[in-house]
């Protein structure tokens, strides 16, 4: 296979693995704050800064395939 | 009629990837290999839309300043200000304690200049200039710049240098018999080794956080919105709910960013436990 082909291999590999992680983390956390207001229906006021920051987070290690997906697709193909 | 749709949304990809690069030495680059390389190169678009935002942050806040009031009206620019202003403040009298007044003016520029250029990117001619590498790399030294400074401001320049081993004076307590006068060292290495890079980590997390998110967001919002050419003659309000994706993420990202400065100027001011 010549280079280029490999460029854009590498590119949806690395998205596509890249959001598993992510997606599960996204998916445990937002899953134990919905069980936290199920059990305690008041806790939904504390969502307001600490969950986002906290989802922010978590989504940030899914950009970082997405910038890497991104640099090989327009930088070396 | 499909094959035209095609293009205009290929022409959307392109417009929110790609920059006008200006060559103000008249150095543009010969071959494909030369232009990474190419450090005369500026971003014209990015810069010019800086500059806007600046201009109209200092015209509004030299507006405000000219007509502030001891107990702001109910909906007026001052209470908005005031309002972000608590929300770091509180934040940072939490992690700071006494002097958190001196670190407030550089987290809320900061936090002003993201939001006005990632919220130009909602706007249809607009550039988010935030969607350039350069920008966020830039802004990211500048918080590397500013905690730097805060810690060598507040604990001297041996301070600042002795915190690099911190962990192992605490852990050297809990180590007894022959082997620590073995341990310690080994601990002392790895430990200046993993602050040192903890340290360039924050500046490429905070630049790549900001400019995956912002690039991303622009990249999905062109292709979404040019699919709904196709859907919106059943669902008519589409566009707004994509606009309004890229609205919160927007905000979120630039709120991040002030508290990681905030965060890191706290840390390395604050004493350790």
């Amino acid at each position: 296979m010549d280079p280029k082909s490999m460029v854009y291999l590498g590119a949806a590999l690395c998205m596509g693995l890249g959001a598993i992680g992510p997606g599960l983390g996204l998916g445990n956390a937002v899953g134990k704050a919905l069980e936290s207001i199920g059990r305690n229906p008041e806790s939904s006021k504390a969502m307001g800064g600490t969950f986002f920051v906290g989802l922010a987070f978590v989504e940030a290690i899914g950009i970082y395939a997405l910038v890497t997906s991104l640099v090989l697709i327009f930088l070396k193909g | 009629m499909q094959a035209e749709n095609m293009q205009k949304l290929s022409e959307g990809i392109r417009h929110a990837v790609e920059f006008h690069t200006v060559y103000p030495l008249g150095h543009a680059p010969a071959t494909e290999t030369q232009s990474i390389w190419n450090a005369w190169g500026v971003h014209l678009d990015t810069l010019v839309w800086t500059w806007v935002a600046m201009a109209i942050l200092i015209v509004f806040a030299l507006i405000i300043r000219g007509r502030l009031k001891m107990v702001p009206e109910a909906n007026s620019s001052q209470n908005f200000l005031e309002m972000i202003w608590d929300f770091f403040a509180g934040i940072a009298h939490d992690l700071v304690g006494e002097d958190a007044d001196r670190y407030m003016p550089i987290v809320v520029s900061v936090f002003f200049f993201v939001l006005l250029g990632n919220l130009f990117g909602l706007i249809p001619t607009f550039i988010p200039y935030t969607r350039d590498v350069n920008t966020t790399v830039g802004l990211a030294l500048f918080s590397f710049l500013a905690f730097t400074y805060f810690g060598m401001a507040k604990k001297g320049f041996w301070g600042w240098v002795t915190h690099f081993m911190q962990p192992v004076p605490q852990l050297a307590h809990t180590l007894e018999g022959g082997m620590k006068y073995v341990m310690i060292p080994l601990l002392f290495v790895l430990f200046v080794l993993l602050n040192i890079i903890e340290e360039f980590a924050r500046i490429i997390s905070l630049s790549m956080r900001l400019f995956g998110n912002i690039m991303g967001k622009h990249i999905v919002m062109a292709i979404l919105l040019g699919l709904t050419v196709f859907l919106s003659v059943v669902f008519e309000p589409l566009p707004i709910f994509v606009w309004m994706i890229g609205l919160i993420a927007s905000m979120v990202q630039a709120m991040i960013f002030a508290l990681l400065t905030l965060a890191y100027i706290a840390g390395a001011v604050g004493e350790h436990h």
